[in-house]
């Protein structure tokens, strides 16, 4: 007998990270398809996909590869970026993270691989985290009151016009930007407010402000070109007018400089890149913005709030929901959904890692070796244009500004390119004094002493702009200085938590699959992360080349003709593809086209975003099995035939289901002149089996951070690209500050390929599970998603299923009629479940008081049983509860989840026993997730707003962590 | 010379109340002028704004009276003149926040406090998305007097919780 009949082909096995990827076994999957009554996978898929819009033809996307292998394709790209020494600047800088964040944070799937912390009970560890980055930039701006993080700088200054909108009493429709503003800022402000019909108008704000009338204004500060200018006169100017002010502020300077909020400032806004996240070609990187108390109401985005949990010890919690598009739709202050969470953490961390004074003596390093460069430069006979500065300035090249440029490069410097007269030179925290010689001689002076340099060189920061207001005075950023303390701090702060490295995230919508170990790798490598986001191209070959080939798998993957990876979140795509259609039909002349049909059923996002593109929202209602009513459809498409812009709708819907007349749904649009936005959220369910791009769909966005592996982050980062028709092609977002690209539409992102720094990640994923891989991963995940609705069926029902009974890759299970008989809700589930050891899948999305459940492809069979039997034995709670075996009010849903100090409690109060409380399931025993906190009071968190690190006072009675 | 008057209702709800009542208004020549109703728990409430002729009005009170036989109980107020148009004027309100005990209480005194009449509210409170905490919406048409302040009305409803979120529409829209 031989000891094998495997060829060296099948040896080699270069199938293996499909089986790493997807969960389920290949006995465990005919054992699910047969618990299903189902003998094959395709008779599944025929079942589940219409005939209509499913296809045969396999994937356009080569086999897979193995991890060894995807590892030395990317380390080929890599080596092909160059990565020359920055001084840019631009809102971009060098900075050194902390190899104990680096390892600890950016690569520890503990932080990387958690949700979005809308349970608060098992996020208690980022959400201090975030909390500390608010208290900090609360701090830093003198604001009252800052949010959790926004995408980046250009579309947080967009967000602050919005702001000024909103807030400012004038009835202008003029905002002002300062153009000493970092260009890509005003190009992605100028997209902004073309839909929303405000005028922009871009001057000098010492002289550009007579006799015009404004609601608000946007300052840069330092400006662009390094200059530190007094706001003081400008701020009160425009309050006399009633306008608003907003400040887009450089984090690193306000340790050095007086804080916006002391110069009368609004609102303030920036990026938190230069402490201690990697430039990444543009991202991702955290936004932050922070204004007054009483605009609090107005501020787009997630807040962390300080509540008290079930035994009234503080607990934090996502504050004032009530603001944000999930809740309000087209009301919402912003379209925004995921914030840059993983990246405000790395932020928060530089700043307890350094704390106060490192900060500020890196800011002195800084702001030293800049007088030296300038002074330096100064006695070569250039003129500095630039008079007082932090770290940047603008040199007057004298006619030589290409030789310079030139001399640059050829020692492995970019400078600014500015105009054909001057270059701009930025230092940061990386920057050494050999840097500082380097420049030198790149000017022509190769014998300065740079000691008596800096004897010569003072202080170019004017008194007056001196800070005076102590900083990060909290003891989180005085406490953690050594590095066992700050490796303890984090391990505290993530085993509070509840990621995808602990247990399966049945988040419905959501897609929680796995975020695997070598697709991760590759994004903290130097030659990926060290690229300015606007290096010359060509020491950009690997991104370029990276970027072509993802951007033509996702077309692949789509049916579409093109795709831009630039907007860096679900909702940006969104509001990009809407500016798509805008643009279409203004090339048409038919700019009159505004009205956008949107499912009751949709996420509320879709409405926020059409609001944002300018666009009238008028709800499709849907029919009683969930799907969009065609009869509604249609009279409202010819009702607006005149003015009908688009439908947004998401496929497989909203509910779960492929619906059956989706052809249809897109051709009564077409008809009536009207373009098709499918929302790609659901795309894992499709990949392999049918295309957007075909079946109907004009444009859509897809989520590279729920079908293509990208990590959510505890609440971003994420992408969005958008993907096209041939139509569309001209109307795809342009590209900031490049020339290769002139389009009908501006740019969304500040930067080209907005968090280009991740797409390693994507691509990585696609090339490893290949063609095959792809479809079987859509396949499993279906299989897992209808395994779960048939074994929960009989428990609880399943709300919306296809025509053959069968639902996509998620289902929604209904908990209204256990709420009517017992009084038990969907909040007492989803916390219950925490004593479990899960996280509670999607609740009250889309329909109110239910709970929609994703198991994705990545989950095995077992974990699946695992979450099954935790809802069958809750099921059983609430039957104990419904027949008075366990107390109406005092019963362990209600009192969930459980915690230590419940248990420990000297009296035990309860009707139930601790043993039913803690361990429901005896498997609990051997290995069991305790949430730190009892269930949150999120009225208490309404009534008595706190929203950065709770007085030092409150601290104290905390135990001793 | 007509009278003007305001009929309230109440009684177990069963179908016919509304046609009841409105045959008797009918019966005495009254003029239906607007009205509200709503059944709630299987109670049934209406408010009726009516007109009738002055020859007529002693019987229709006595008829309406009759109606208690039929579970109806019926009060009227009469004797009142119609409201005075001039002063007020309609104004739409949405408001939505974390549910909590003495809510509706809470927004209520608000608006009085303001000189405000509520004409139509309807609440409601349900699950948040994706969250899942209790959210707290009330829809409301309400008469303010025509001098007051509306920003200082909306702040003086925004100071009751930091999460509500007011919006005020001053153009009659019709309410879903």
């Amino acid at each position: 007998m031989s000891l094998s009949n495997s060829s060296l082909r099948e040896l080699e096995n270069h199938n293996a990270f499909i089986g790493r990827h997807i969960g389920p076994r290949e006995p465990d999957k005919r054992e699910m398809l047969r618990t299903l009554g189902l003998t094959s996978m395709k008779e599944l898929i025929a079942k589940v996909v219409p005939a209509s819009i499913l296809e045969d033809e396999p994937l356009d996307i080569a086999v897979s590869c193995t991890e060894q292998q995807v590892l030395q394709h990317l380390r080929k790209l890599a080596d092909e970026n160059k990565v020359y020494k920055s001084f840019i600047g631009m809102g971009y800088y060098g900075t050194y993270t902390p190899p104990v964040i680096l390892r600890n944070v950016l690569e520890n799937p503990a932080w990387y691989t958690a949700y979005t912390p809308y349970q608060p009970e098992i996020s208690q560890g980022r959400l201090e985290a975030i909390l500390n980055f608010q208290t900090m930039i609360s701090d830093l701006t003198g604001l009252d009151i800052a949010n959790s993080s926004l995408l980046d700088e250009g579309t947080a200054a967009a967000e602050a016009m919005a702001l000024c909108r909103r807030m400012s009493k004038s009835k202008s429709n003029t905002f002002f930007v300062s153009k000493l503003c970092h260009p890509q800022t005003i190009e992605v402000i100028r997209t902004r407010a073309l839909p929303m019909g405000y005028r922009i108008l871009v001057g000098d704000h010492r002289t550009d402000l007579d006799g015009v009338d404004l609601f608000g204004l946007l300052l840069q500060y330092p400006g662009t070109d390094g200059e530190i200018h007094d706001y003081q006169q400008v701020v009160s100017t425009a309050h006399d007018m009633k306008a608003l002010v907003a400040v887009a502020a450089d984090l690193l300077s306000l340790t050095l400089l007086k804080p916006p909020a002391e110069f009368g400032a609004d609102i303030a806004i920036g990026t938190t890149q230069r402490f201690g996240v990697p430039m990444g070609y543009g991202g991702p990187h955290a936004a932050y913005m922070a204004t007054r108390d009483s605009f609090k109401r107005s501020l787009p985005g997630r807040i962390v709030g300080v509540s008290i949990d079930s035994r009234g010890d503080p607990a934090y919690r996502l504050a004032m929901q009530t603001r944000e598009q999930h809740i309000r739709r087209e009301k919402a202050t912003s379209n925004i959904c995921t914030a840059q969470v993983l990246l405000a953490v790395m932020a928060s961390m530089y700043a307890v890692y350094h704390g106060p004074e490192g900060l500020k003596s890196i800011a002195l390093r800084v702001h030293r070796l800049t007088s030296m460069l300038a002074e330096g430069l100064q006695q070569l006979g250039f003129t500095i244009t630039t008079k007082q500065f932090f770290d940047t300035i603008f040199v007057d090249t004298g006619g030589r500004t290409e030789q310079l440029h030139e001399s640059a490069r050829a020692r492995g410097m970019n400078l600014r390119e500015v105009d054909g007269d001057s270059i701009g030179i930025s230092l940061d925290e990386t920057s050494s004094s050999d840097d500082v010689i380097a420049l030198w001689s790149v000017f022509g002076g190769d014998n300065l002493d740079p000691e008596v340099i800096e004897a010569a060189a003072g202080v170019r920061i004017p008194a007056g702009f001196i800070r005076t207001t102590p900083f990060l005075m909290h003891k989180v950023f005085h406490r953690h200085r050594s590095e066992t303390a700050m490796l303890r701090y984090l391990r505290m702060l993530s085993d509070k938590d509840l990621a995808l490295d602990r247990a399966m995230i049945p988040l419905g919508s959501c897609t929680m699959k796995l975020n695997a170990t070598a697709e991760m790798i590759p994004v903290t490598w130097p030659e990926f992360c060290d690229i300015h986001p606007y290096a010359p191209l060509e020491q950009a070959e690997g991104y370029n080349k990276l970027i072509g080939e993802l951007e033509q798998m996702l077309c692949a993957v789509t049916g579409y003709a093109a795709v831009s990876l630039q907007p860096n979140a679900g909702s940006q795509g969104e509001f990009a593809g809407l500016l798509a259609i805008s643009g279409y039909h203004r090339s048409r002349g038919e700019e009159h086209r505004n009205i956008c049909l949107i499912p009751s059923s949709a996420h509320g996002t879709n409405p926020a975003s059409a609001q944002m593109a300018g666009m009238k929202v008028v709800v499709v209602s849907c029919d009683g099995e969930g799907n969009i009513d065609l009869g509604d459809l249609k009279s409202k498409a010819q009702k607006h035939s005149d003015d009908l812009a688009a439908i947004m709708i998401t496929y497989p819907s909203t509910h779960g289901v492929f619906e059956e007349n989706v052809r249809e749904v897109c051709q009564v649009v077409h008809q009536y002149g009207g373009q098709v936005y499918i929302d790609g959220a659901n795309l894992n369910a499709m990949v392999g089996l049918c295309y957007p791009g075909r079946f109907g769909g004009d444009v859509s966005h897809l989520n590279l951070h729920k079908t293509f592996s990208i990590p959510h982050g505890g609440g971003g980062p994420g992408i969005g690209p958008i993907g096209v028709r041939e139509h569309l092609m001209p109307f795809l977002p342009g590209y900031p500050q490049r020339t290769a690209k002139e389009g009908a539409v501006g740019p969304v992102s500040a930067s080209p390929w907005g968090s280009a720094g991740i797409l390693p990640i994507s691509w990585a994923y696609i090339k490893m599970m290949g063609r095959d891989g792809l479809l079987e991963a859509t396949c499993s995940a279906i299989l897992n998603a209808n395994y779960i609705a048939h074994r929960l069926h009989e428990h609880y029902p399943v709300l919306y299923t296809g025509p053959n009974g069968m639902v996509a890759h998620e289902c929604i299970i209904d908990l209204r009629p256990i709420k009517e008989a017992t009084g038990v809700t969907v909040e007492d589930v989803a916390k219950r479940l925490i004593d479990f050891g899960f996280h509670s899948p999607t609740m009250s999305f889309p329909v109110a008081g239910t709970l929609m459940i994703e198991p994705t492809e990545s989950e095995s069979r077992e974990e699946l049983d695992r979450f099954c039997d935790a809802m069958i034995c809750i099921r059983e709670e609430i039957r104990a509860v419904e027949l008075g075996t366990l107390d109406g009010e005092d019963n362990p849903l209600r009192n969930a989840p459980h915690t230590i100090s419940d248990l420990t409690q000297e009296l035990w109060k309860h009707n139930y026993s601790r043993e039913q409380a803690v361990y429901p399931v005896s498997s609990l025993r051997a290995g069991k997730y305790w949430s730190p906190v009892g269930r949150i009071d999120n009225v208490y968190g309404d009534r008595n707003l706190v929203c950065s690190c709770p007085a030092l006072s409150e601290y104290e009675e905390l135990p001793n962590e | 010379m007509n009278k003007y008057l305001v009929i309230t209702v109440i009684g177990a709800d069963r179908p016919g109340l509304v046609e009841l009542l409105a045959r008797t208004l009918v019966a005495h020549n009254a003029n239906w002028l607007e009205s509200r109703m709503a059944n709630l728990a299987g109670r049934f409430a209406g408010m009726v704004e009516a007109d009738v002729p002055e020859e007529n009005f002693e019987r229709l009170i006595e008829a309406l009276e009759k109606l208690q036989s039929e579970g109806l109980k019926v009060m009227v107020d009469s004797g009142l003149s119609e409201p005075d148009a001039s002063s007020f004027r309609e104004i739409q309100l949405e408001l939505i926040g974390q549910d909590r005990v003495g809510i509706v209480q809470e927004i209520s005194a608000a608006l009085a406090q303001h000189g405000v009449s509520i004409d139509k509210l309807h609440t409601e409170s349900e699950s948040a998305s994706m969250s899942g905490e209790i959210l707290f919406r009330a829809t409301a048409d309400l008469r303010v007097p025509k001098d007051l302040d509306i920003e200082k009305l909306q702040q003086g409803l925004e100071v009751l919780a930091d999460e509500l979120m007011v919006d005020i529409h001053l153009e009659k829209q019709p309410l879903d």
